[in-house]
């Protein structure tokens, strides 16, 4: 891998947000493709941070200057990875839902998932039902992620799940879910396609139900 | 208030769990009770007495003094809940926050202060206020306090960075809003106070960057609490501590520098070992994982009482103050309120 790669992904984990910045530039200069500095560098430190952060090495902060690291970066990138036509993995819809307006794990979630490579459209916290199916239609997207951090408002999963399967999108669009309270049992239960315990656990949960 | 009182209450195995919401939600107008001090302060005592607690455990709600902060600086009531400063708060609103943090408070939490003053008035039992924690506080205040907290352990300061200045400006409000808060409950016969910190925890706060130097946890909460704790001191209350996220070791041992009367930690804290970590008079309240009563297929009748059993008989082997109860507040889930009162009767009630 070259050097200006390899960087790049060492001053992301690090959280050196303009480091990379103009490292990125550095490496667009250099006439490296968009694809390879998107995935060997950006989203090679980002799969480190997951990796550490399932370990426990390091914590959700850490992950966040990692990602703002990663977003500098890739303000950088898009409009060369527009003109290569690289596509994302797939596009996730999150959200916090009904009711529930805690949006800590969702934002971490989000940011784990752009750092595994999808695109992610945040349709904000107490979202409705029928709005994550909406948003999930507008954007094409294969997967819905929703998040509670109450035992009050995370069987309102449920009707997320519900109102997928009474949709047009039933088959074509999956449902994760996650959060404090939230188990596998629960997911279970209500018919969700998977479940995740953290962060980084969803993003890598992503990547196998969307492939 | 001592914290002797606490510690013989231990010795009459005294158990109770954080149960308000369980008695509140049995009455179909749960919001004309909350507006009103007198049936408010009604529920509290039948929660007490449901419960044979002779300590009146408040309602925990803690968005009540984020409603309080931000009607100060004329924000919208509906806009209130999911409102967050994006930057920092102009100087035209801190003038005005400060122009009338003295005045008159909200209506629901003058009704948890009339509910004080009826509990006091019309029983023996001890009022309890409540308020949430000004770093908590603080975290709800802006979109991402996450990233601040940590550049500032970097070493990068508020005057070099305006997301660090917006955190420091927001925990001067909330520390505001949560002294005034607690003074008022005071004021309106509380002998002793609950201060939540649920976001004090190793999500806002990287244990990696404590380990390296940083001074973040005694920043950002510490030296606020700090404020409160003498606060509620010099009043002669008692101060009950709950942080119910994960901590770590030394997390644990600069909030007992607070020295509350009572630490409530929840279920990712293990009290057997946060006993080895706080002052020997201390009690520990605590810490069945009540987030999980709503399901059998999450824990059982049987093993409530296990964990009960078990729980008890290490703070036993420990010989530390102890007091049986849940990790949080026991929140009524109307489909599952049988099974968790089943739990709840359970712990209360099994031989330990």
């Amino acid at each position: 891998m070259s050097i200006v790669l390899e960087q790049i992904k060492e001053q992301l984990m690090k959280g050196k947000a303009n480091d990379v910045k103009a490292l990125v530039q550095q490496a667009l200069n250099e006439n490296i493709g968009a694809a390879e500095i998107l995935n060997k560098g950006l989203l090679g430190g980002m799969g480190v941070i997951g990796e550490k952060f399932k370990k426990n090495e390091v914590y959700v902060p850490e992950v966040l200057i990692a990602a703002r690291a990663m977003k500098m970066g890739m303000e950088v990138l898009k409009p060369a990875l527009a003109a290569a036509k690289v596509e994302p993995r797939g596009v996730v819809v999150i959200g916090t839902v009904k009711g529930d307006l805690h949006d800590i794990g969702k934002n971490l979630v989000g940011m784990m998932l752009e750092g595994a490579g999808f695109k992610v459209i945040d349709a904000g916290i107490n979202v409705e039902p029928a709005k994550f199916i909406e948003m999930a239609r507008a954007n094409n997207a294969s997967l819905i992620g929703a998040s509670a951090l109450l035992t009050t408002t995370m069987t309102n999963m449920k009707e997320v799940v519900e109102a997928l399967k009474a949709s047009d999108l039933a088959g074509r669009v999956k449902v994760m879910i996650g959060g404090a309270p939230v188990t596998q049992t629960f997911a279970d239960e209500i018919g969700a396609d998977g479940y995740a315990p953290d962060a980084a656990s969803a993003a890598d949960l992503a990547r196998t139900l969307a492939a | 208030m001592n914290r002797q009182y606490f510690i013989d209450l231990t010795r009459k195995d005294v158990r109770v769990p954080i149960g308000v919401d369980m008695i509140l939600h049995q009455y179909p107008d749960v919001d004309a009770i909350l507006d009103n001090g007198e049936r408010m302060g009604q529920v509290l005592l039948e929660a007490a007495r449901f419960y044979n607690s002779p300590i009146v455990m408040p309602h925990m709600d803690l968005m009540l003094e984020k409603d309080h902060l931000l009607s100060l600086m004329g924000i919208p009531a509906a806009d209130r809940p999911a409102y967050h400063f994006h930057g920092c708060p102009s100087d035209a609103m801190v003038a005005e926050f400060n122009s009338k943090i003295k005045g008159p408070l909200g209506r629901r939490m003058e009704a948890r202060n009339d509910a004080i003053r009826y509990v006091a008035t019309h029983s023996m039992l001890m009022p309890m206020g409540i308020s949430i924690g000004p770093f908590s506080l603080m975290t709800k205040l802006l979109a991402d306090p996450i990233t601040p907290i940590f550049l500032h352990g970097s070493g990068i300061t508020g005057e070099d960075d305006p997301e660090v200045r917006a955190v420091e400006i927001c925990l001067d409000l909330a520390l505001a809003v949560v002294l005034r808060a607690i003074e008022s409950q005071l004021d309106a016969g509380a002998q002793t106070i609950i201060v939540a910190e649920p976001a004090a925890n190793t999500v806002y706060l990287s244990p990696k960057q404590m380990k390296e130097g940083a001074d973040i946890y005694d920043r950002f909460v510490l030296a606020p609490n700090a404020v409160m704790r003498k606060l509620v001191a010099d009043r002669g209350a008692a101060l009950i501590f709950h942080d119910c996220g994960a901590l770590t070791s030394e997390m644990i041992r600069k909030l007992d520098t607070l020295r509350p009367e009572v630490f409530s930690f929840g279920s990712p804290v293990n009290l057997w070992e946060a006993a080895d970590l706080v002052s020997k008079d201390t009690v520990l309240y605590g810490n069945l994982p009540s987030k999980r009563f709503m399901s059998d297929s999450l824990i059982t009748v049987e093993q409530v009482k296990e964990m009960s059993r078990d729980l008890a008989a290490r703070m036993r082997e420990k010989n530390h103050p102890f007091m049986l109860g849940t990790e949080c507040d026991v929140l009524c889930v109307h489909e599952h309120k049988e099974v968790i009162a089943r739990k709840v009767e359970a712990f209360m009630s099994c031989a330990v």
